[in-house]
């Protein structure tokens, strides 16, 4: 009985995407499109052995990771260490409240504040008296970096502080104490592995978001190298139409990476077991 | 007091940039390396409101579009849930449901382009409203799924156990239970579609013109006061909605 309806669910939130990915893979093949070659693999041969392309995944994959591995223990501290604080409505509502702000926006900030004009430089100026370097458009990517890590922080507190109290980690650090266990103990054996565990699901979801950001590397990147989302919705909107299969094979490229994540990511949910 | 010093900072830091939206919309001329503005003026607002810009109709037709895609996705994310909440695949929902919310929506929309424009819905509103339903329908379901667990199940249940009809279960009962989760979820998606960059600009090929879009033209055209203005209207909903029910919401990360 059940089972029509979950085709109907995959048939509604799968089936626009198969198809998106099977045409893309098509087109990238040369069999489709405006003028299509028949079947070649050269757009692909071209695709994989431009260094373009492994730079941009490798450069998306690298700040994915990077602004995961510093926002996590910022909210962990918070959460573990401030558990009382959080609990003071208006302190949650100040902390929370860049969660509820769009890419666009948070880049926009990032352009105001982060150039070499900008706010932080301001301060610096006024500070130091020193002249700080732009960092947008900036060859490490800080200034995307940054806004990714400040748009993640309060996402993963509100994540983290509202799983410290579904799995009741106050009771489970008392019971700790209780058999012996000291402060240190309770921290690194019980209250991260608990809390990392339940949101192990969500930060690898957090993980592949990042790894597709746009709008933020759109404002606050370099021209060259792009991240993966930049560097496709580019290759898109030149009117240079020999891109196009070129523009195609990456999309099929990014959905293979995403649905590898996707599936780690769903292996890893015991909620849904 | 020491407690508070560290996540006092912290919040500061993550909301200082937010104060500073606001006070840019207002601001006459603020030259590096100033702190703050020479004077003040409210010139960016009117212009935003000027009425050759047409800037009214653009936050109405926003207003609209979110709607409509919020009330699309809710409805039958709502049902389809209900539908769903015994089945034994959740796992494979779920691990779907993860795939196209965190899939990149400006490529996703790229993906899907060549069947809008061959259905000559590309530029249009419909296929704007289409694309954004296609998006953020997995996740409506899987909110809904959790709705309709065991609770609600022996709620109907109980209700039919005391003479009920099906009518007075859903009338009496079930709906106004579900009423907060409704409302929830109707925001949510809302803001998602409010917020929305990406598929609106592929898909809605510069003819369909949203807040989110406008901004974006202020801020291409190096027009910072003005597109400060727009994104504090743009903050708006967002923020109203995290006063009204904080616990409940699950932004994007």
């Amino acid at each position: 009985m059940s089972g029509g309806y979950r085709g109907l669910f995959y048939g509604i939130s799968l089936l626009p995407l198969l198809a998106g990915t099977v045409y893309a893979l098509a087109y990238s093949l040369g069999l489709a499109g405006i003028g299509a070659p028949a079947f070649t693999t050269g757009y692909w041969a071209l695709v994989l052995q431009s260094p373009e392309t492994w730079i941009s995944l490798l450069l998306s994959l690298a700040i994915a990771l990077a602004v995961v591995i510093t926002a996590v223990p910022v909210a962990l501290l918070l959460v573990l260490n401030y558990s009382e604080v959080l609990e003071n409505p208006v302190i949650r509502y100040l902390l929370f409240l860049p969660v509820s702000v769009p890419p666009l926006i948070a880049a926009f900030m990032g352009t105001e504040w982060l150039g070499a004009g900008g706010m932080t430089a301001r301060a610096a100026l006024v500070a130091t008296g020193g002249v700080m370097p732009s960092l947008i458009n900036n060859y490490w990517h800080a200034g995307i970096f940054i806004t990714l890590t400040f748009m993640s922080i309060p996402f993963l507190t509100i994540l983290l502080w509202q799983y410290s109290r579904a799995e009741k980690l106050s009771g489970l650090a008392e019971l700790a104490t209780s058999l012996g266990a000291t402060r240190r103990q309770i921290l690194f054996r019980v209250a991260i592995p608990v809390l990392l565990n339940r949101a192990l699901p969500q930060i690898g979801l957090m993980f592949v978001f990042l790894f597709g950001a746009y709008e933020v590397p759109l404002l606050l990147g370099m021209q060259s190298p792009r991240m993966i989302s930049v560097l496709i919705a580019h290759k898109f909107s030149k009117f240079d139409l020999a891109d196009i299969p070129h523009a195609y094979a990456l999309t099929v490229l990014y959905a293979l990476v995403v649905s590898i994540i996707a599936w780690l990511v769903s292996r890893t949910n015991r909620e849904a077991a | 007091m020491r407690k508070y010093g560290v996540p006092v900072f912290i919040a500061v830091v993550l909301i200082l940039p937010f104060l500073y939206l606001p006070a840019l919309s207002v601001a006459g001329t603020w030259k590096y390396p100033f702190l703050l503005p020479a004077s003040w003026s409210p010139e960016h607002w009117e212009r935003l409101f000027g009425a050759h810009q047409g800037f009214v109709p653009v936050v109405i037709h926003s207003v609209l579009l979110s709607g409509s895609v919020a009330l699309l996705t809710t409805g039958t994310g709502f049902f389809l849930g209900r539908l769903l909440s015994g089945d034994a695949g959740h796992r494979q929902i779920q691990a779907v449901g993860y795939l196209t919310y965190a899939f990149s929506p400006v490529i996703y929309a790229y993906c899907l382009q060549f069947f809008f424009l061959k259905t000559g819905m590309s530029g249009t509103v419909p296929g704007v409203i289409i694309v954004q339903f296609l998006l953020f329908f997995p996740f409506s379901v899987i909110y809904f799924i959790s709705h309709w667990g065991r609770n609600m199940k022996a709620l109907e249940e109980l209700c039919f156990t005391l003479g009920a009809s099906r009518r007075d279960a859903w009338i009496l009962a079930l709906l106004p239970v579900s009423a907060p989760a409704i409302r929830t979820a109707f925001f949510q998606i809302f803001v998602f579609s409010w917020f929305d960059f990406g598929l609106t600009r592929v898909i809605g090929q510069g003819r369909v013109s949203t807040l989110s879009l406008t901004v974006w033209q202020y801020l291409a055209e190096a027009d910072p006061h003005i597109a400060a203005a727009g994104s504090c209207l743009l903050l708006l909903p967002p923020a109203i909605l995290m006063l009204i029910n904080e616990k409940n919401i699950r932004f994007k990360p």
